[in-house]
């Protein structure tokens, strides 16, 4: 059984309206367990839509997403939260932490969430932190670090709560080349080491060629599936 | 007229309040809430004022009242106008005057078979009365007569009631005379009165002038009462009269004075009504200021995008501005409607409230309060509208200033 | 807890704003509460003078007396009735008196006025009678020909404490009674017709003059406990005879109740316009708040935040700033409440213009102390309703950012 199976997908904006827009034209894909997946594909031909219907952010209007057996489609609002929290991390293009948080306390934010006890939060944190090199600011607010260090806290985030799969938008977009390598070596190392399934989505060629598989959009459409070996 | 220019900061004002409905909305709703509220307040308050004053001074003593010096201060029959048609004669040439009527009121018991209490007589002649104050509309039950051989009396409702008297049953009046002699009189009841004025309703017995005085002796009165065309021309007529008079015993005082409570009451309820109007502008301001200030500082980028393309500072100021009043206006025009409407409604047909109207009569009160509407209403809460609008804008566009909205820009969204 | 700690530094990263949200808030409660005190304080002292000034909390009278006040219709065994009222343990105190009315005559004046017969002792303690002495001595049981006068009717009688005056009266049997009394003392009560128109004598006495041994027209009585009244009320009367009623004074004084509910009720009106703005003002700071972290939000959504755990955040946001400022303004409110209890507020021009006036005018103790009531669980009440009125101000943004999908807020602009 396949880990993600994306069965005719399809996103339709503002449906009827006079603005109607095809996002989605009928996705197929099956993903194994801790693939490295980059999707890539000019801006508007649906990547964003893609990976937010993967992520239970959206719905789409037509097909099924399956997650290690769970319909995630057919789940509501609620359970699609809960869900969310067990087994999906999220990396933005704009970092989005919780400004009045630490990055201690966002990066524990979801464990805290499932229950998880203190210490073993610490110990999680501490393990994460120390794999990210982001050590040094554990107590600082958001605000006062850099957009490289922003985005590694993020990651961390993302990871900490071992999730099955990581979703990641455009993660290196606000970054410049030297931080956007880094983040891309880490989220490589964390591929391996966590042995967690990351999918993420770019145009910039010097990410794309980091990634073992590359799925290419346009238009709504997969136009190209390629393996590296 | 608008400039083209004003025209187009018009037109955006009014996209961003599009866009931001949400909050423009609460802004509107607040204000629109908070002016029916005061409207109301004010007009229902101010109406019940006048309503309480006007029963008193129609049924009461009038709007000015002449007496012996010292009647107020001691009830005594002994205390009275003399000559009371040299006094009359000088009313009737004066033209602030609409009307006047001649009294004489005494203290007496009253009895029926098997209770008695005090009550106060007086003695009035019914054709003045009615053109005075149209008193036979305050008949309840009964008629407005003292029936042919003036041996009829009307009395308060309340005194009715407590007396167990209705219309046809007799009453005994004990009093005393010029010679200090115990005299008694039977009346039939032939009406019964509700005028809202307390003294009357549960302490008033009013019998016929001319048989009041065939049993006490008193020639002349004890008071004129005097109805004005305009009631605040009562200070002028009492300084016109008294010199007119000339006399050391006869004193002509102003409901204001005679009904102090009523007319501290009245400036009361104003102070009042002020203190509540300011205070709830200014927590109105704090609101507006919220809502002004956060659109601003969303839109820092935007502001610098149009001074960099050539816009002055003042012209954005001016922006903001138009953006907060067409909110609050719309919000001052929607509550000037709503509430300016349930006013006339209620000054036309009255907010009927007779379930309770014995507890409202301790008030002085009707049953049915008209409200006053003053076009001052209006105006003063257009002013207070315009003045916490201003006044909640003078900060944010401060604070956009020091943000140096030019520069911000060229800083990261 | 982890949302706790968000809520909590939310409210401390944007302080102005939580700093003026708490203000309004806990002035809102330190005003309700005070206006809620002050109105029952003042309300209770009118309802208690007007109460023990004379009329008492209880009464028994003859069933038929209320319809017809005659002598046909009284309580023709008293001790009968006041062995029972021993028994009671409910009934702290009680008197008898016999109500008749007689013609008082000096050598000037004849005035009429209300005769009544007390047991002196026992009236000090279910009435103010006996704390009203201004001039003079009150009664005794031994007490003959000595009465005890109303000052205003002293005043209008021309007499002082040492004189001689004269009464003619009706006995119980329909026998003519008449007699002399000195004036033992003199006593005010505010109440001015009752200052104006009464005079008490020892029952003793009175019984021999007016041929009323063992006859009343009412028994007044005091209950240990005024709240548990009604249930008072009805214990006394299943252990009456048929022919005798009990009344306490919510019937007795129906009118004052129910005009002083409609002060309460006018009083509601002005607070809520006031707390309508006010919490206007509050939700919309709320709104803003919100409205600032639609994205922020989003992003906590997408990270598995359920819905009710973003509602529970921002619910705890409200709660604390509610928390601190009901508590704040309920410490204030029950401060001034306690503090104005026990020095009521005066307003002494009130004593000297108006309430003597209003007083004459309305036949209502003249009070001049505004007392407020310390009254815990009624404070405990207040501050409920300002902590519902607190929350209630985010449940609209609560509505507002849960109808946006997390994608969709993600990318609110």
């Amino acid at each position: 059984m396949n880990f993600l199976t994306v069965r005719n997908v399809k996103k339709i904006f503002n449906e009827g309206s006079q603005s109607q827009s095809n996002a989605l034209m009928g996705i197929d894909l099956s993903i194994g367990k801790e693939e490295f997946i980059v999707i890539s594909g000019p801006s508007g031909s649906g990547k964003s839509t893609l990976l937010n219907i993967i992520g239970g952010l959206d719905t789409p209007s037509e097909g099924i997403v399956e997650l290690e057996g769970t319909v995630i489609t057919a789940l509501g609002e609620n359970d699609l939260a809960l869900f969310r929290r067990e087994n999906i991390g999220f990396v933005f293009q704009a970092y989005n932490l919780i400004p009045v948080l630490t990055v201690k306390e966002n990066i524990e934010y979801v464990m805290r969430l499932m229950g998880m006890p203190q210490s073993e939060c610490d110990a999680r944190v501490l393990e994460v932190a120390t794999e990210l090199d982001i050590n040094a600011y554990l107590n600082k607010l958001p605000d006062h670090l850099s957009g490289g260090q922003q985005q590694r806290v993020a990651v961390a985030r993302a990871v900490a709560s071992k999730p099955k799969l990581i979703l990641a938008d455009e993660p290196t977009a606000n970054l410049d080349t030297v931080n956007g390598e880094k983040l891309m070596e880490l989220m490589r190392r964390l591929n391996i080491e966590e042995k967690v399934t990351i999918i993420f989505s770019s145009h910039d060629p010097m990410v794309i060629e980091k990634a073992r598989r590359s799925i290419v959009l346009r238009d709504g459409k997969i136009i190209e599936d390629t393996v590296r070996s | 007229m608008f400039s083209h220019t004003e025209m187009l900061y018009f037109k955006m004002a009014l996209l961003h309040i599009v866009r931001r409905k949400g909050r423009a909305a609460l802004i509107s709703i607040m204000i629109a809430i908070s002016m029916i509220g005061l409207l109301l307040m004010e007009g229902m308050y101010e109406g019940m004022m006048v309503q309480i004053t006007q029963n008193s001074i129609k049924t009461g003593s009038g709007t000015v009242s002449i007496q012996h010096k010292m009647f107020r201060s001691d009830n005594n029959i002994k205390y009275t106008i003399a000559n009371p048609h040299k006094i009359t004669a000088l009313l009737d040439s004066q033209k602030e005057v609409q009307s006047h009527v001649t009294r004489i009121s005494q203290r007496a018991l009253i009895a029926t078979a098997g209770y008695s209490q005090g009550v106060n007589v007086t003695g009035i002649d019914l054709e003045q009365e009615s053109s005075h104050a149209k008193l036979e509309n305050f008949i309840i039950k009964g008629n407005y007569t003292f029936d042919k051989n003036g041996r009829g009396a009307l009395i308060g409702y309340r005194l009715a009631k407590k007396l167990k008297v209705g219309i046809g049953k007799k009453v005994i009046v004990t009093m005393q005379d010029t010679n200090n002699e115990v005299v008694s009189v039977a009346l039939k009841i032939t009406g019964i009165l509700k005028t809202n004025n307390m003294a009357i309703d549960s302490n008033g017995l009013l019998m016929d002038i001319e048989r009041l005085r065939s049993l006490n002796g008193i020639q002349g009165a004890t008071e004129i009462s005097i109805l004005l065309h305009e009631q605040n021309d009562d200070t002028k007529l009492i300084a016109s009269l008294v010199p007119k008079i000339n006399d050391q015993n006869i004193a002509v005082y102003s409901y204001k004075e005679l009904y102090p409570s009523l007319h501290e009451g009245e400036a009361m309820m104003q102070t009042y009504s002020r203190i509540s109007s300011t205070f709830i502008f200014i927590v109105a301001t704090l609101g507006i200021f919220g809502v002004v200030l956060v659109s601003v500082l969303e839109r820092v980028r935007e502001f610098g995008i149009m001074m960099a393309i050539g816009t002055q500072f003042r012209d954005i100021a001016r922006l903001i501005i138009y953006e907060s009043l067409v909110i609050t206006m719309s919000g001052y025009i929607v509550g000037a409607l709503l509430g300016g409407g349930l006013l006339w409604y209620f000054k036309e047909f009255g907010l009927d409230l007779s379930g309770l109207s014995d507890a409202f009569a301790i008030f002085g009160m009707d049953s049915s309060i008209h409200a006053i509407l003053k076009l001052e209403y209006f105006t003063s809460a257009f002013i207070s509208v315009l003045v916490a609008t201003l006044a909640a804008t003078v900060i944010p566009i401060r604070t956009l200033k020091q943000r140096n909205p030019i520069q911000s820009i060229s800083e990261q969204p | 807890m982890i949302l706790f700690k968000m809520a909590l530094r939310e409210l401390l990263s944007h302080k102005k704003r939580s700093i003026v949200t708490l203000l309004l808030s806990a002035f809102s409660t330190a005003l309700f509460i005070f206006a809620n005190a002050l109105n029952n304080g003042t309300h209770n002292q009118m309802i208690r003078s007007s109460v023990e000034v004379y009329p008492g909390y209880m009464q028994i009278t003859n069933r038929a007396f209320e319809d017809n006040p005659n002598f046909d219709n009284l309580i023709f065994d008293a001790a009968k009735v006041t062995n029972t009222l021993q028994g009671i343990n409910e009934i702290k105190a009680h008197a008898v008196r016999f109500e008749a009315y007689a013609l008082y005559s000096t050598n000037e004046q004849s005035i009429g006025g209300m005769f009544t017969a007390i047991e002196p002792e026992k009236e000090g303690q279910i009435s103010r009678l006996k704390r009203s002495l201004v001039e003079g001595e009150y009664l005794t049981a031994t007490d003959t020909n000595a009465i005890y006068l109303g000052a205003e009717l002293a005043k209008r009688l021309k007499i002082g404490v040492g004189d001689t005056l004269s009464f003619i009266s009706t006995g119980a049997d329909y026998s003519f009674a008449a007699d002399n009394l000195v004036v033992k003392g003199l006593f005010k009560t505010k109440l001015y017709e009752f200052d104006n128109g009464s005079g008490f004598v020892n029952k003793g006495y009175f019984d021999e003059v007016m041929h009323s041994h063992n006859i009343a027209t009412h028994i007044i009585m005091s209950p240990t406990d005024i709240k548990q009244i009604d249930a008072v009320t009805q214990k006394v009367q299943k252990a009456l005879d048929e022919d005798l009623e009990v009344k306490n004074y919510k019937t007795i004084l129906e009118d004052l109740i129910l005009a002083l509910e409609i002060d309460t009720i006018f009083g509601y009106i002005t607070l809520g316009i006031f707390f309508i703005v006010i919490f206007f003002v509050i939700g919309i700071f709320a709104f803003l708040s919100v409205y600032a972290r639609i994205r922020q939000i989003g992003v906590l959504r997408a990270i598995g935040t359920t819905p009710k755990q973003v509602m529970g955040m921002l619910l705890i946001e409200a709660l604390v700033l509610g928390v601190l400022s009901v508590g704040l303004g309920g410490a204030a409110g029950a401060y001034a409440s306690s503090h104005y209890e026990k020095y009521p507020i005066e307003i002494t021009s009130l004593v000297d213009v108006d309430a003597q006036e209003y007083a004459k005018q309305y036949n209502m103790v003249a009070e001049a102390t505004f007392p407020a009531e310390f009254n815990p669980p009624r404070i405990m009440m207040d501050m409920l309703i300002m902590m519902l009125l607190n929350l209630m101000t985010v449940f609209y943004p609560i509505v507002l950012v849960n109808r946006f999908t997390p994608t969709e807020a993600i990318r609110y602009v």
